[in-house]
């Protein structure tokens, strides 16, 4: 017997084996299926040629797997099975299998009848498909005609989509997001699920049903690509090697006559054809339910009466959201295909937010959104991003894939996982910034030049261009930016104060910073695991925590005359009269406002003259926008407010309330007008409605209750009520969770006042679809309740009647 | 031969490994560290609060040269890694018995 790896004289692989020898060195065609096909047929012929005759009759050799279906890679196992009636299997196998042995190849045998090839196909998912792609070698060729009739008849009761899907699932699971060293065979749109496509259709063909879907060209192109890449890595590597590793990548692009970026880009947009055909193939695939959101920001937009048209990001945001996982309809597809271009609305801007904060759910609505030519028609500045590769070894994942996970990173900071970040992020005023810095980020990648410039550009112009006027500027900012602090903490002396200096001044201000130092930190935790350890973590603080010593102080105080004066010309007022108003409100007044609505809260308490309270819209009437409402702060006034702006179909998204030392209300909303199709109310009238609320004239509580009535949740019924006890809180604080809805802040502040308590300041928020609302309430002899034992049952009973209320 | 190993400030990188390429130094190994010396951490006020770290990041440099360029290599680092201040780091020399090239194995000083 020859040694091992040598092969012997005669040896009827030798033409194979220089075949495959000289395929290392160049491949035949495009390298795909033309290499596979030569080498199949190479092993064919010397598989027959040793086939032992007096066994024809009773014997098939045959190749199954991908040898079967003509795919063989250059280093792939060699997959036979002895198919027989009762044959002399010692024989069979001297005759078949040892040469293949002998010349030192891997080989997946098997030998089995019919009725043990139907045992075992019933039995694993990976012998039936191997045995979809059985392939008579040579011998008897109806033993073969008898196996494909048995496996027909067994797969007549048994559908194989489903499981082929659950199998599809799995491979999600390891790889939520795409990766550039993508195993090309068992990975995430890889070999395997082009080869569930053809086993589908092969089911279909043996079953004699019509094909569940037409092989297209797209398919094909895709498949053929990936198999020329599988062979380039086995001919680099010179093994059965299949993940597309930095360090085979020049050696195939070699091998491809191509270069390294021109493959790479093959392999990812190939590997996200064969993802986004499964996800449309085989819609119960619903693996993007895994992940849902956590948003702190503006309110979900609630649910539309039935007939409303839907715009594409609403129809995508809606599909994502379903409970049951992201679907979407064939209806939906072709509605949002027909919508072509379009000028963007407040609704568009609120529902790509909404898409953003949720996950990889959003992520798979944008790319159906992709797929249907929605966004090159309406985000043309991010297009090339997709699928776009990144050779650069530490970078895992290809460029819009790290944008949504640095968008998922950002999340999680601001979430709260690490209360370090979630501190920083709860001071950044418009948490849209973190998200749409982060989306953006790496929009000049794939483009040539300096990422950081051409990205800048393109965000700035994009966040004009769509409507986020305000953010435009501080996002190309961050974008622009984005890899000043990495930099910095790593090459440059962070002692050395004027490298801060020179740093805070292009951070421009603490949210400046605050918002770059959090996209850094979610930037590099979404390049890969090498980027993102507790070394670099400790360097970005420190750098952080100089450069907000050198911002905080001196501008603070600079800013507040600043910022007086502003007020005091938005307001038409003395600038005394701006700074006894902003002295008067509790600390952090100045820094929660923006100008414009602290001049408001001046202007309208000043005109109360005698009235209880009046209404002011800043901006954005037509659908969202801030209002501020200025009232004599008495028990009702929140409850009032709260009831009047959903009679008149406004949402609160989040509310900011303060109360003057003079007992003069001063509260802030993001609204959202419910209906847009309906016009809005005028402020004359919501104001009329307030006064009459407030004169005990207007039920609101029971008209809120109507209004809100069609919107009550039957969602999961989540519901938190606590208060944590601290003695030195001047009042009780009440923090409520739930789902969100229209009404659902009129109902919990009406079950306040009935607890009998007088609500002094709340923080409205939204996380999601949950609503997370926090109140500072007194009793009604005006004193906090600190002793537990009278807390604990008032909770308890806020409890069970906001159940009973919201469910 | 020597092993030369430097724990410098992680911003002296490039320039130590510039001129220790300037020198002649051909190869080098590089990894992060957290450390402290008689620094003993390094302490920050953030917004009226002390902060202090304990272990200072730093970057650690492992350099294997010929004994009679040991002293050059060890000049040329403390010379490009110096700032002045306090953490500037440390450099430790130890004697390497045997320096292998895996390709071609090749031995002592043609391996380096």
């Amino acid at each position: 017997m020859p040694a091992k790896g040598a092969v012997a004289a005669g040896n009827p692989l030798t033409a194979f084996l220089e075949l495959r020898r000289s395929l290392r060195r160049a491949p035949l065609g495009d390298g795909g299926r033309d290499t596979c096909r030569a080498l199949s047929d190479a092993l064919d012929e010397a598989i027959a040629a040793s086939f032992p005759e007096g066994l024809a009759s009773e014997l098939a050799v045959v190749a199954v797997g991908g040898y079967g279906r003509r795919e063989q890679s250059l280093f792939s196992d060699v997959d036979v099975m002895l198919l027989h009636s009762g044959a002399d299997l010692a024989t069979a196998t001297r005759a078949l299998l040892y040469p293949l042995w002998d010349a030192n190849l891997k080989v997946g045998h098997s030998a089995r009848t019919v009725a043990e090839c139907i045992v075992a196909a019933k039995e694993s998912l990976e012998t039936l498909t191997s045995l979809l792609s059985t392939r008579l070698i040579a011998g008897n060729g109806n033993l073969v005609g008898d196996l494909e009739a048995a496996l027909a008849g067994m797969l007549q009761g048994r559908p194989l989509t489903s499981r082929l899907a659950a199998a599809e699932r799995e491979r999600r699971a390891v790889h939520n997001y795409p990766i550039m060293a993508a195993d090309l065979k068992n990975g995430r749109g890889g070999l395997r699920t082009f080869q569930s496509f053809w086993w589908e259709r092969r089911r279909a063909g043996l079953v004699g049903l019509p094909l569940p879907h037409q092989s297209t060209r797209e398919e094909e192109s895709a498949h053929r690509a990936l198999l020329g890449v599988r062979n380039a890595l086995h001919a680099t590597a010179g093994k059965a090697l299949d993940e597309y590793v930095p360090d085979l990548r020049d050696g195939a692009a070699k091998w491809l006559s191509s270069d390294p970026w021109d493959v790479s880009e093959r392999v990812t947009k190939s590997l996200r054809t064969g993802d986004q055909l499964a996800t449309e193939r085989w819609p119960d695939l619903n693996i993007e339910r895994a992940t849902g959101s956590r948003w702190r920001g503006r309110r979900r937009r609630s649910p539309r009466p039935h007939g409303s048209p839907e715009r594409p990001l609403a129809r995508a945001r809606a599909a994502a959201e379903r409970p049951e996982g992201l679907v979407m309809g064939r209806a939906e597809q072709a509605a949002i295909a027909a919508w072509g271009s379009h000028d963007w609305t407040g609704d568009d801007r609120h529902d790509l937010i909404g898409l953003l904060a949720l996950g990889s759910r959003g992520r798979a609505a944008m790319g159906w959104l992709h797929r249907l030519g929605w966004v090159d028609a309406n985000l043309p500045e991010i297009a090339h991003t997709i699928a776009a590769p990144q050779l650069a070894p530490f970078h895992e994942h290809p460029v819009d894939t790290h944008l949504w996970r640095t968008v998922d990173e950002m999340r999680g900071l601001v979430s709260g996982g690490d209360p370090w970040y979630a501190a920083i992020a709860q001071e950044v005023a418009n948490p849209d910034l973190l998200l749409l810095g982060a989306f953006l980020h790496d929009a000049g990648k794939a483009l040539g030049g300096d990422h950081s410039t051409v990205g800048a550009q393109l965000a700035g112009s994009l966040c004009r261009r769509i409507g986020f006027t305000e953010l435009a500027e501080p996002v190309a900012a961050l974008v622009q930016n984005h890899l000043l602090l990495a930099d910095t903490a790593t090459k440059r002396d962070t002692s050395d104060r004027r490298v801060l200096a020179e740093v805070a001044d292009r951070c421009h201000d603490l949210p400046g910073l605050q918002a770059l130092y959090l996209l850094t930190v979610a930037d590099a935790k979404a390049t890969g695991r090498t980027m993102w350890t507790d070394w670099k973590a400790t360097l970005l603080k420190n750098l952080y925590v100089r450069l907000v010593g050198v911002i905080e102080p001196e501008p603070r105080r600079v800013a507040r005359s600043q910022r007086l004066q502003s007020i005091a010309r938005f307001a038409a007022a003395a600038e005394d009269r701006a700074a006894a108003h902003v002295d008067a409100m509790p600390p952090g007044y100045l820094e929660g406002h923006s100008d414009d609505e602290i001049a408001a809260h001046l202007r309208l308490a000043a005109g109360l003259d005698g009235r209880e309270s009046a209404v002011h819209i800043l901006d954005g009437a037509d659908a969202a926008g801030r209002m501020v409402v200025v009232g004599i702060d008495r028990p009702g006034l929140l409850g009032a407010i709260a009831g009047v702006l959903t009679i008149h179909n406004l949402e609160i998204l989040d509310a900011r309330l303060q109360a003057r030392a003079d007992g003069v209300a001063c509260d802030t909303f993001h609204i959202r007008h419910t209906l847009p199709d309906v016009p809005m109310s005028p402020v004359a009238t919501i104001e009329a409605d307030l006064s009459a609320a407030l004169q005990g004239t207007l039920d609101v509580a029971s008209l809120a209750a109507e209004k809100a009535a069609p919107y009550r949740s039957r969602g999961r019924r989540h519901l938190v009520v606590r208060a944590p006890t601290d003695p030195t809180l001047r009042y009780t604080a009440i923090e409520i969770r739930c789902d969100d809805r229209p009404g659902v802040l009129s109902d919990i502040v009406q079950e306040l006042y009935a607890a009998g308590l007088d609500i002094r300041a709340a923080r409205i928020d939204t996380r999601g679809d949950e609503a997370r609302d926090l109140f500072y309430v007194l009793d009604r002899t005006g004193e906090p309740i600190r002793d537990v034992n009278e807390l604990a049952p008032l909770i308890a009973g806020l409890r069970s009647s906001l159940r009973r209320r919201l469910y | 031969m020597k092993l030369v190993t430097a724990f410098i400030k992680p911003f002296k990188l490039d320039d130590v490994k510039d001129a220790l390429k300037a020198a002649g130094v051909s190869g080098m190994t590089v990894c992060d560290v957290n450390g402290f010396g008689r620094q003993s951490g390094q302490t920050e006020v953030y917004r009226g609060a002390e902060y202090t770290v304990d272990f200072v990041p730093k970057v650690r440099l492992d350099v294997v040269v010929d004994d009679t360029e040991a002293d050059a290599v060890i000049t040329t680092i403390e010379e490009a890694a110096r700032t002045g201040d306090i953490g500037d780091g440390k450099i430790i020399v130890t004697t390497a018995d045997q320096v292998v090239r895996i390709r071609t194995g090749e031995r002592g000083r043609d391996a380096i």
